[in-house]
């Protein structure tokens, strides 16, 4: 592990992003303070603009870090530095988890404090939206991997498209399952039973594409 | 310590429409090596297994005594690399890029770049997205130069520059180069490019070395050799003299080993010497691959 290097690489991706990142977490206010302004309209309204920031926010880190690396010709300037491909793969890893985790972590922290001290939202709801947000992260996980290993523009996109319809459908699936549904309308707050497996499998998805990515990252002979 | 910066033997990659066969190579250190193809020659892929970019399917790569693939990143500390189809960040500042590149290298030369900057007639502040072709060229150069790199791997830096940013370029690397003794890579498809700053030339032409020597050795061997015959007499072909043209009387030949004895070989065959040229980089490198896809040249 070439740490210096990778840091200094991950603090660039940091320094690229700072601007874009900063206009998302403003977004992220905006649609919380809506959550939390008590009309049920603008709750709504909130709530999908707040997916909306954090699938934007994921869809642009990657494009921009990743993605545009390639379709820049940034990378051959990145693999002139003493670095091994999985240096790289290191440093891309650990910049995108910190680009996306630091400003999830505030967006899932607000989402969690809205429905506990902010208006008459049942605390039932927080573990349903720890489920939901944590989704989102497994996407956002799926999508770095797919640009890191295709090194293409179309599979990200593809990668895009199916890690939406993926969380469509765990929305759909986690709102619908008797128990989860019954539970977010209450007011007591229980992590165990379905929503407890759910949680458990996503962190597990979450390390499974983390480990997927290094493996086909470590099996590659050409890297530009 | 070897001699060679670079040493490949037998090196071969396979793609399914291209293969880089048998590629031998080597680069005493403190020389500049000219390295002239046509496009799709193997120029950029011999150049990316050398810096550990690719990994090639055969042969074995050392540079600056790393064994490639496995020592990229040692070797990579001291190598300089500058490619055609590398771009700096658009929306950083050539500073940012400076101080990015200071992170990374201890032998980051901060007064060296600050007089590069004002040779290359850059300004720190600029964003890279507002400079010119030319410009970007130069940063990229200046990134690499400032860290007194042992090897400079250039791969067609000149290639799409306009006349008058190429000769820029050309001019500030052969300014920089001269100032100390440094192991230089420089592909290129412009031999006239190679030709100014190289003092070893190898031509590479689908995938396979054609030749490789001495700069000074290609322009003292090759000659173009005008004769006439005797009306109504046919001209011999003569051992080892290539492209025999002409109509008529007057004719011409290449002479790829030009010697004392060439001339009277000629004459033995009854033909009159009327002058006896050099040949440009450019018309070497032309007749070298056209009579090994020929099979005349070994």
């Amino acid at each position: 592990m070439n740490a210096p290097v990778i840091r200094s690489l991950v603090l660039k991706d940091w320094f690229l992003m700072r601007r874009p990142l900063a206009f998302y977490l403003v977004a992220a206010a905006i649609a919380l303070a809506m959550c939390g302004s008590g009309s049920l309209l603008a709750f709504e309204a909130g709530a999908i603009l707040l997916i909306t920031v954090v699938i934007s926010m994921a869809i642009h880190i990657v494009m921009q870090t990743i993605a545009n690396e390639r379709v820049e010709k940034t990378l051959a300037f990145v693999m002139s530095l003493p670095i091994s491909a999985m240096d790289y793969t290191s440093a891309k890893l650990i910049a995108n988890g910190g680009l996306f985790l630091v400003p999830w972590a505030i967006v899932t922290a607000g989402a969690v404090g809205l429905i506990a001290f902010v208006g008459d939202l049942p605390n039932g709801l927080i573990p349903w939206a720890v489920a939901v947000m944590l989704e989102l992260a497994v996407s956002y996980f799926f999508l770095v991997g797919v640009s890191l290993v295709s090194e293409s523009m179309p599979w990200t996109i593809v990668g895009m498209v199916v890690g939406n319809l993926g969380f469509q459908a765990f929305l759909f699936y986690v709102s619908n399952v008797p128990v989860i549904a019954r539970q977010m309308k209450g007011e007591a707050i229980v992590w165990n039973g379905p929503i407890a497996a759910i949680l458990l499998l996503e962190i597990a998805a979450i390390v499974a594409l983390l480990g997927l990515t290094y493996w086909a990252q470590s099996r590659k002979r050409d890297f530009i | 310590m070897t001699g060679s910066a670079v040493s490949l033997a037998g090196v071969g990659k396979d793609y399914k429409h291209f293969t880089l066969d048998d590629v031998s190579l080597e680069l005493p250190q403190g020389s500049i090596m000219g390295f002239i193809g046509a496009n799709g020659a193997g120029k950029s892929t011999t150049i990316r297994i050398l810096m550990g970019l690719i990994h090639q399917d055969r042969g074995t790569v050392r540079v600056l005594d790393n064994e490639m693939p496995a020592g990229q990143v040692a070797a990579k500390r001291e190598i300089g690399y500058v490619s055609d189809d590398m771009r700096l960040y658009p929306s950083a500042t050539i500073a940012w890029h400076m101080s990015f590149i200071a992170s990374i290298f201890p032998s980051w030369d901060a007064t060296y770049a600050a007089e590069l900057v004002r040779r290359f007639d850059l300004t720190p502040d600029q964003r890279i997205k507002g400079l010119s072709h030319g410009q970007r060229v130069k940063a990229a150069l200046l990134l690499v130069l400032a860290r007194r790199p042992r090897l400079l791997v250039l791969d067609e830096p000149t290639t799409g520059l306009d006349p008058i940013a190429r000769q820029e370029v050309l001019g500030a690397l052969i300014e920089v180069l001269a100032d100390e003794r440094r192991t230089v890579l420089f592909s290129s498809q412009n031999t006239m490019d190679v030709e100014q700053i190289s003092d070893r030339i190898t031509f590479i032409d689908r995938g396979r070395i054609v030749a490789s020597d001495d700069k000074e050795n290609y322009l003292d061997r090759w000659r173009r050799v005008r004769f006439e015959i005797p009306e109504g007499a046919t001209v011999t072909a003569v051992p080892g003299m290539l492209d025999l043209r002409g109509s008529g009387r007057i004719n011409v030949v290449t002479v790829p080993n030009f010697t004392d004895a060439t001339l009277p070989l000629l004459q033995a065959t009854g033909a009159s010497i009327t002058a006896v040229e050099p040949m440009s980089l450019e018309e070497i490198f032309l007749c070298t691959v056209k009579n090994r896809r020929e099979g005349v040249l070994a």
